[in-house]
């Protein structure tokens, strides 16, 4: 079943693939009179483990349902000013069900290179690849690393509603610093993992996840180096069915405030090799309150099985990878995500740490095809989960090995 | 030993000129600036800016390859083709910028840089820059 998926997904983006390379031309439209550029890309992976099943998906038999792609128009209005849009659909086990997404959509107009603004939904400034992380072409990797950025968390910060400022400052002879700082609302995705958890946990959300944000990102480019750090604050009122609390149903209201995100980073980008580092911090605070009046002694439960929570989660990566022909590049990178930093990284639940070894292959300008293998070791906070969903796994185990195929083409 | 020694710079000194001749910079009439900085172009080109540093907007105009592109891409910008297009799909789906004309011969090149207003390219050191005006590189 699984090698008959796996047949039928190479063959359509091998077609897709095949076409992508009169697809080198630019494509445009005129729409009265102004140029309008259409891009677009399609992935499909494949992925069979052992262990626990990944993502949503029922990886342990080997799952193909790993597709997403996206489409852009966009149009230079004037020398200052832009417009366009994308939409973006996924399915990746259980997420995204192909529900398309507005990805990006908004305004942009730039003063000078020191000082622009953009209004709309923007894609948001997080450390080193948070707004490219769905762009696969730009990377050795078939799965960026999860512990910073996971695929089925992606929509908690992957962009907001609202407006930039931005701009760069060029330092002579010693490259030059870019900023971004923006807020608005970060809306919510009922087909994301965030949701899953919450639902796998006995509880239901009554209203949409909204963040209400505001953040900014510094950071210094010269000679192929990058060094940068970003911080992202929101707060979140939430209405929740829930039996997690205590063994009777109840109506709560979750609040989140703050919720911050830090992120440190640097990379080296060279010719042939590419070197990448991240940190990234989590800080939440969340407090409950009954919706409902709670007659004694389930008040006193309540107040103590729903006392304020301040969860520390923190993951990190270090990635290189190396090009050794215009058909071949080699990579490794090593994460680890820990959900809860108060506790020692020592237990499965408390820990996922992956190993990852990559090939990628560039068979043409447009299309690639990419071979990875992961070791990991852990499968986190299943509460809250990261990657590792108890909807597809009745049990845990403490080893996952993972090969993961991913082809893409864009144009 | 010396000989062979002075030969090899010889060599290097003429192959790095030789490097430098194969490609040359042009803009549109409508660019102020008779000169312009390698900083300059390797910024304009993989898109992180639009103006030169004398302030002229400039919109950079690609080739699809060939020796000129290159060369100008391992003397100016520093960047693979690969990378130097990656930059810019970087840019594309972030909807930050639009995807640079790209050309297969030098003459569309001059054509396109000859007629835009605030156009910048690059050619091949025997081209015919026509009506476009050429940038000496700082």
């Amino acid at each position: 079943m699984f090698r008959q998926s796996l047949i039928r997904a190479v063959v359509v983006t091998t077609a897709l693939g095949a076409l992508s390379a009169p697809a080198v031309a630019q494509p445009t439209i005129k729409v009265f009179g102004r140029e309008v550029q259409i891009h677009g890309s399609i992935q499909q992976g494949a992925i069979k483990s052992d262990g626990n099943n990944f993502l949503t998906m029922q990886s342990n038999d080997g799952s193909v349902a790993m597709t997403d792609g996206a489409v852009n128009v966009s149009s230079q209005i004037a020398k200052k000013f832009r417009v366009g849009a994308q939409v973006y659909v996924r399915n990746i086990g259980q997420l995204g069900k192909f529900r398309p997404q507005l990805d990006w959509a908004y305004a942009d107009y730039k003063f000078a290179d020191f000082l622009g603004i953009r209004a709309g939904k923007v894609k948001t400034a997080l450390g080193l690849y948070n707004d490219t992380q769905d762009m696969e072409f730009l990377y050795t990797w078939a799965l960026l690393p999860q512990a910073v950025y996971p695929l089925d968390l992606r929509s908690v910060t992957i962009s907001h509603v609202g407006g930039d400022v931005y701009g760069r400052f060029g330092l002579t002879g010693a490259g030059a610093i870019s900023y971004t700082l923006y807020a608005g609302t970060i809306p919510d995705d009922p087909k994301g993992g965030y949701l899953y958890g919450i639902q796998d946990n006995g509880s239901e959300f009554l209203t949409p996840l909204k963040q209400k944000v505001f953040g900014g990102d510094v950071r210094w480019a010269w000679h192929g180096v990058t060094v940068g750090y970003s911080y992202l604050r929101s707060i979140a009122k939430v209405k929740v069915h829930t039996t997690a609390i205590l063994p009777i149903p109840l109506d709560i209201r979750a609040d989140v405030k703050p919720w911050t995100r830090q992120a440190f980073y640097a990379e080296y980008q060279g010719a042939k090799l590419r070197v990448s580092a991240e940190y990234r911090k989590e800080n939440r605070f969340q407090g409950y309150t009954a919706l409902q009046p709670l007659p004694p002694p389930i008040d006193a439960m309540f107040a103590q099985a729903g006392a304020p929570l301040d969860f520390s989660a923190a993951g990190w990566f270090v990635a290189a990878s190396y090009r050794i022909s215009d058909l071949i590049e080699l990579g490794v990178y090593h994460d680890q995500y820990v959900p809860d930093t108060k506790k020692d990284a020592v237990t499965p639940t408390n820990l996922i740490r992956e190993t990852v070894a990559a090939v990628r292959f560039d068979l043409t300008s447009n299309w690639n095809l990419k071979v990875e293998f992961h070791a990991v070791k852990g499968y986190g906070d299943t509460s809250y989960p990261h990657g590792f969903y108890r909807r597809v796994n009745p049990t845990f185990t403490n080893k996952t090995n993972m090969l993961v195929l991913r082809t893409g083409f864009n144009f | 030993m010396k000989t062979v020694l002075f030969l090899v710079l010889i060599c290097a000194a003429f192959s790095g000129s030789t490097a430098y001749a194969q490609v040359q910079v042009i803009a549109n009439a409508s660019v102020g600036a008779t000169s312009v900085t390698v900083d300059d172009l390797k910024t304009v080109f993989v898109g992180a800016k639009s103006t030169l540093s004398d302030g002229s907007a400039v919109e950079p105009v690609l080739a699809l390859s060939g020796a000129a592109h290159d060369a100008f891409l391992s003397q100016y910008v520093g960047k693979s083709d690969q990378a130097l297009r990656n930059s810019w799909k970087t840019l594309v789906f972030t909807g930050k910028a639009s995807m640079p004309k790209s050309f297969g011969t030098d003459a569309d090149i001059v054509a396109y840089v000859a007629r835009t207003k605030g156009a910048i390219g690059y050619v091949g050191a025997s081209a015919d820059v026509g009506g476009a005006k050429k940038l000496t590189v700082k």
